[in-house]
């Protein structure tokens, strides 16, 4: 006898609705705090391709001494000194592409898409620029965002494994193109890659990316580069480390580094964060501030680090349970930190973020932290369709892409290099290496 | 003369010292002073502004910070070993005593040189320890309540980290463990959020199923209602 038709669920799968969840906000990191300070607090000056000018005064002048009006010479004086820094805004661009059936679906409604991608695409545009800024503050001014491995073995190995410290993958994210250039300093371009997978997982594990081609040549020692920064004289926006650095060598905004007054305070820890090595940089800049200025309770100042070094500042015991006033909220007791919380050393807010650099601690003063950029930026270039995007041709014929592209254009630098400051050389355990 | 406790009512002293207890030199474990009377030696060059002497001029608008900027002088610059406030804050603060050892080699603490490369800089290393504020610990603009801070104290006492002490291996172990508790945590958050989700597509009906009285009365009201199809 045949079997009866139409008796099962999946005869009917044709009249069942699909069932979804919707995505989740961001699966990435999105740190961007740092950034934000340097980037969106406080005036900015506009510029142009004109160069925007950071005037330092570093002497008041006038040649102090005794002296004799009664028949000897008057001395001789010596007037102001001043000194500047150069900078100009550097342009970067966040590119996203879209198809006119995605735009269409996308447009249909709730009952047809539980999100319009191309909208959401636009607005995330928006998180992505301060994060990858967030990123880039993080280096030197030449777009370096890691470094091959000193055990990478190359030829074309894939995973490529990166140095441990101070950043492992944690500035590069998955889609990203990167640039690989060579490390001795002459920024040989090998060439670029798409990363498809670049885990985050730890400190000491983790550090590594695989990308869809390595390109031919890359070694350890090499450097990752951020897109389409030019090989041999790579000049990108400038990091915190070129920023808050007490190099004596090289330039800092056109300045020679040996001049004094643009060498931040600094110490080399050489050892895990212990309080010796707290109050030794707490002297150092004391002294730079002036004991008066530094002993006044002041917002403007935070420590910058890596959620690492807050945990081995609380292994070690320097944190208790947060004790609120009456008049805040009640004290919160369930047996480990409140990471929530303000994080504080020596009563001055320490600004945790995962992408900071592993081995540094900052001393940060966010009144010296100026910046400079284009005008109306960032915002997106303005396009033909719906007022960003662009049309993609396709030889003699037009694409059913569009393109739009997030513009910005900044620089950032301190404008008085004595009021920010850095531990470095702080020690993660040799056991992160493996 | 260098007191920290000056400021400090002998009533709040003596509390902690009974719920604190002291350390092996027969001083307080912890102590409540004011900040800026925690002076420290240290020796190097001293620049000395005016009380309300200040480059910044602040202005607080929503959650930005807007500032002003003028030249100043310095009224004095000082060369010598000074006693100097060691916190950049002030107001009161909970300080703990830590062991020599968290202060890391008498080396390097004796190695840190002034801005002329040869004064050092730290003053005597502190061989019996010291008191330091940990994160958490103020400032406040006045004493909290001390039930407050006996809590807060006697969560440190029994908390399994280090105590002041160096233990490499278990600060590597803690270090990889926050990492891995933060990715943990937003894996934690999405799974949330799925089952959150999960939850809202559910059938307002689907509780009903199993519990006899709801589909008794679930029933009766279908079958008032003429309605043949099952619910």
């Amino acid at each position: 006898m045949a079997a009866p038709n139409f008796t099962t669920a999946s005869a009917d799968s044709v009249i069942m609705l699909q069932t979804y969840t919707p995505p989740k906000e961001v699966i990435e990191n999105m740190e961007s705090e740092l950034d934000r300070r340097f980037s969106t607090m406080g005036p900015q000056t506009i510029t142009s391709l004109q160069e925007f000018r950071v005037m330092l005064q570093y002497e008041y002048g006038g040649s102090f001494g005794a002296g004799s009006t009664d028949g000897g010479n008057y001395p001789t004086g010596t007037g102001g000194a001043y000194n500047e820094g150069i900078m100009t805004p550097v342009e970067i661009l966040l590119a996203i592409t879209c198809t006119d059936l995605q735009k269409r679906i996308g447009s249909s409604g709730k009952t047809v898409i539980a999100v319009n991608p191309v909208d959401k695409l636009v607005a995330d545009a928006h998180t992505k620029m301060p994060k990858k800024r967030n990123q880039s503050l993080q280096g030197f001014n030449t777009g370096q965002i890691a470094t091959v491995s000193a055990t990478y073995a190359g030829g074309g190995a894939n995973p490529i494994a990166l140095a441990t410290t101070p950043f492992g993958s944690r500035l590069i994210d998955i889609q990203d193109t990167v640039q690989f250039m060579s490390g001795d300093g002459n920024f040989t371009l090998r060439g670029s890659a798409v990363v498809v997978d670049a885990p985050k997982n730890g400190i000491g594990t983790g550090n590594q990316i695989t990308v869809d081609n390595v390109p031919a040549g890359v070694v350890a020692g090499d450097y990752v580069m951020v897109n389409n920064v030019a090989s041999l004289s790579p000049l990108f926006f400038n990091g915190i480390q070129y920023i808050v650095s007490p190099n004596t060598t090289g330039e800092y905004l056109g300045m020679d580094r040996s001049l004094s007054y643009v060498q931040s305070p600094a110490y080399n820890a050489n050892s895990l964060l212990t309080l010796g090595i707290v109050e030794t940089f707490l002297t150092r800049m004391q002294q730079a501030l002036g004991n008066t200025t530094y002993n006044r309770d002041r917002p403007k100042n935070f420590w910058y680090g890596h959620n690492a070094q807050r945990a081995s500042w609380n292994q070690l015991g320097f944190a208790i349970q947060q004790v609120t006033m009456p008049t805040g909220k009640a004290p919160k007791f369930d047996g480990v930190p409140d990471t929530f919380t303000m994080e504080m050393i020596a009563g001055v807010e320490w600004l945790l973020d995962t992408v900071a650099a592993v081995d540094k601690l900052y001393f940060m003063d966010r009144a010296s932290m100026i910046r400079c950029r284009f005008n109306d930026a960032p915002q997106f270039v303005p396009g033909q369709i719906e007022g960003i995007w662009f049309q993609r041709p396709s030889g003699s014929n037009t694409s059913s892409f569009k393109d739009a592209w997030l513009y910005d254009a900044v620089n950032y630098a301190s404008r008085n290099n004595w009021t920010s400051g850095v531990i470095y050389g702080l020690t993660i355990q040799s056991s992160f290496s493996n | 003369m260098n007191n920290p406790l000056q400021d400090t009512p002998a009533e709040v002293t003596d509390k902690l010292l009974r719920w604190g207890g002291k350390n092996e030199h027969g001083d307080p474990n912890w102590r409540i002073i004011l900040a800026e009377n925690h002076l420290v030696q240290r020796a190097g060059m001293w620049t000395e502004f005016a009380d309300e002497t200040e480059q910044v001029q602040f202005e607080t608008v929503g959650k930005d910070v807007r500032y002003t900027t003028r030249q100043i002088a310095p009224d004095a610059i000082r060369i010598g070993m000074f006693w100097v406030p060691l916190y950049p804050c002030q107001g009161w603060i909970l300080e703990r005593w830590f062991p020599a050892s968290a202060y890391g080699s008498r080396q390097q603490w004796e190695s840190a040189l002034s801005q002329d490369g040869v004064t050092p800089m730290m003053g005597p290393f502190p061989e019996k320890g010291g008191y330091f504020m940990p994160s958490g610990g103020g400032p406040w603009p006045q004493i909290p309540l001390l039930e407050d801070v006996r809590a807060s104290i006697a969560a440190w006492e029994n908390a399994p980290h280090l105590h002041g002490t160096i233990d490499e291996a278990a600060i590597a172990r803690a270090m990889q463990r926050d990492i891995e508790e933060a990715d943990a945590k937003e894996e934690a958050q999405y799974e949330a959020f799925l089952k959150e989700v999960t939850y809202q597509r559910l059938s307002h009906l689907e509780s009903i199923k199993g519990n006899p009285a709801l589909s008794g009365f679930r029933n009766r009201l279908v079958n008032a209602q003429g309605l043949m199809s099952h619910t």
